[in-house]
């Protein structure tokens, strides 16, 4: 595993943070990591890059502890909120970033140039980074990350003030890294993103993790089936209700969660057992935003 | 470390205030130049010897040494009030730590950046400060002892070095507007606490004079100054009671111990920021 926690809680005067995360990351993945803001996402990662230090519990992270440096040396960190020293020169950035990792003068000038195409801002590079846009200055971020050719990145909120393009490109970055063999773990709110680039993800709300799995496993087995009936009577509604608890109907439409295939034709049996008209069943799949605001509703009641 | 250090100078540099002080410096420099000119000239009318002696040292230890002395403190603590706090607060030191980098290289890199250029200006001052004075044909300066003014320098840029380590535990801990008024407060101690001193001293009273030393302990940036200027004016024999600002005859000498003191101050907040920082969340 490339990270791994056990009961891992970082809790502030307040009482505010994270509290027993328990996470296993495999190598080579995306792993999303969600929930509203405040519930504790990036004090999590802070902690696991070891910028604050966990009340209890334990962490792994490319099977060293919290804060290792040679741990660092394979980590790349984009944080949420950030922001480069803007005297400087996007080359600048990236050469004080290499002095950092470490990296011999000639192996630092093959991989800026390497990472600089990777993300994007080739002949730019030699502009001052207060000159960038907002959406530069995330992908110079992104590049300064890259540079150790990270086993892990991690990525704390990287598309949120970028452009549907932006977004894309940063989406692409991910992909392709995964696909040179990276792990990435990516902080994000947007859940169509996650959804489309992530393997796994954990969802997170009040700083507990509240469901996780394999990205098929979170979305599997909440078929929504939106149902236009008429003549739905109490009986009918009963009945769906031994279903799902939490079926809803209009008027017109029925709206209702099943876990498995055969319960869709054990609703359609109901209602026309029930003297209901069904004209139409439509089942699809719940998407990652519907689970995540019923999780997030479910764990706030 | 070196990548810090190296970042920080650059930085420093490259910042307005540096070069505002830069500016504020040839200035000064030009202003100096033009007093002690004078200062000469009328120094050859004088027929009194002893009396342009007084004058002359009077003058270049208040307006030459003095105010360069305070003037490295203003650079010192404008450049380094928020020397990890301003990173803190812009989030830039999130990208930093969570590099291969212990947070005592950090810190210790922060510090030789900073302390490498406030060496840099203070040699330019000093030497400045000398070779005015001697443009100036004032003779006295002709007495000045190589070896003096060595260790002299080395007082010199001892102020600023011990100002930087403060500042830098200030910068570990709270925010850049509150580490400088805590420095500059602590600064101004230090300049009263030596004039209660002296005052001491010159009244012989014992209470005022351990209310300077106190003060002096807490802030021992105007001991340093003090202890500069015996060094480099120890070739006056007995005139050098004449070395400090203020109350002319009143003057005392800082022990060597005092001046050890001041070392272990120094590392002692150095070490202070390192420890301090190792211990804290970030973020």
């Amino acid at each position: 595993m490339v990270i791994e926690t056990e009961n891992l809680t970082k809790l502030y005067e307040n009482n505010k943070g994270c509290r027993d995360i328990n996470i296993n990351v495999g190598e080579g993945e995306i792993y999303g990591f969600l929930g509203p803001n405040g519930a504790g996402k990036s004090t999590f990662i802070k902690t696991i890059v070891g910028l604050l230090f966990p009340t209890s519990g334990t962490a792994r992270v490319l099977g060293r502890p919290i804060g290792d440096i040679e741990a660092k040396k394979k980590i790349g960190y984009l944080p949420e909120l950030f922001k480069y020293q803007e005297w400087m020169t996007g080359l600048d950035l990236l050469s004080f970033h290499s002095s950092l990792y470490k990296l011999d003068k000639k192996n630092a000038s093959v991989k800026i140039e390497e990472v600089l195409e990777i993300v994007n801002l080739k002949g730019a590079e030699r502009s001052k980074i207060g000159t960038y846009s907002k959406g530069m200055q995330q992908r110079i971020g992104i590049a300064s990350a890259l540079l150790c050719e990270p086993k892990l990145l991690f990525l704390d909120e990287p598309t949120s003030a970028l452009d549907p393009i932006g977004r894309k490109e940063v989406r692409d970055i991910m992909v392709e890294l995964k696909r040179r063999g990276t792990t990435v773990f990516l902080n994000s709110h947007l859940l169509s993103e996650v959804e489309m680039v992530c393997d796994s993800a954990a969802i997170i709300s009040k700083g507990t993790i509240i469901k996780q799995g394999k990205m098929s496993e979170l979305l599997e087995g909440d078929t929504v089936l939106d149902i236009h009936a008429e003549n739905v009577n109490n009986e009918i509604l009963n009945n769906l209700e031994k279903i799902d608890e939490d079926v809803t109907f209009d008027g017109k439409t029925i709206k209702m969660h099943v876990k498995e295939n055969q319960e869709i034709h054990d609703v359609a049996s109901l209602i026309i057992a029930g003297g209901g008209k069904l004209y139409g069943l439509t089942p699809h799949r719940n998407s990652l935003e519907e689970l995540f605001i019923k999780l997030v509703e479910k764990g706030e009641e | 470390m070196f990548a810090i250090a190296l970042s920080t100078f650059k930085e420093i540099h490259r910042k307005k205030i540096f070069h505002f002080i830069s500016i504020l410096t040839i200035l000064y420099l030009i202003l100096l130049g033009f007093i002690l000119k004078k200062m000469g000239e009328s120094i050859n009318q004088v027929d009194g010897l002893v009396n342009a002696v007084l004058n002359l040292s009077s003058t270049i230890s208040m307006i030459g040494f003095y105010f360069s002395s305070m003037l490295v403190g203003f650079l010192t603590v404008m450049l380094s009030i928020g020397i990890v706090s301003s990173e803190l607060e812009n989030g830039t030191i999130l990208t930093i730590l969570t590099k291969p980098i212990r947070r005592g290289e950090y810190i210790m890199g922060k510090y030789i950046g900073t302390a490498l250029l406030v060496i840099i200006y203070s040699a330019f001052l000093y030497i400045a400060v000398i070779i005015i004075s001697t443009l100036s044909k004032i003779s006295i300066v002709e007495t000045f002892g190589i070896a003096a003014l060595f260790k002299g320098f080395l007082f010199f840029i001892l102020q600023p070095l011990t100002l930087l380590a403060v500042c830098l535990y200030g910068s570990t801990i709270c925010r850049t507007v509150i580490n400088g008024i805590f420095v500059i407060g602590l600064y101004m101690l230090g300049l009263i606490g030596g004039l209660i001193e002296q005052a001491g001293a010159f009244t012989n009273n014992s209470t005022l004079s351990a209310i300077g030393i106190i003060s002096s302990l807490i802030s021992p940036f105007e001991v340093i100054y003090r202890k500069m200027t015996f060094t480099i004016f120890s070739t006056l024999g007995s005139l050098s009671n004449l070395t400090s600002f203020g109350m002319p005859g009143a003057s005392t000498r800082p022990s060597v111990w005092m001046m050890v003191y001041v070392c272990v101050y120094l590392i002692f907040f150095v070490l202070l920021s390192i420890n301090g920082f190792r211990k804290r969340d970030i973020g």
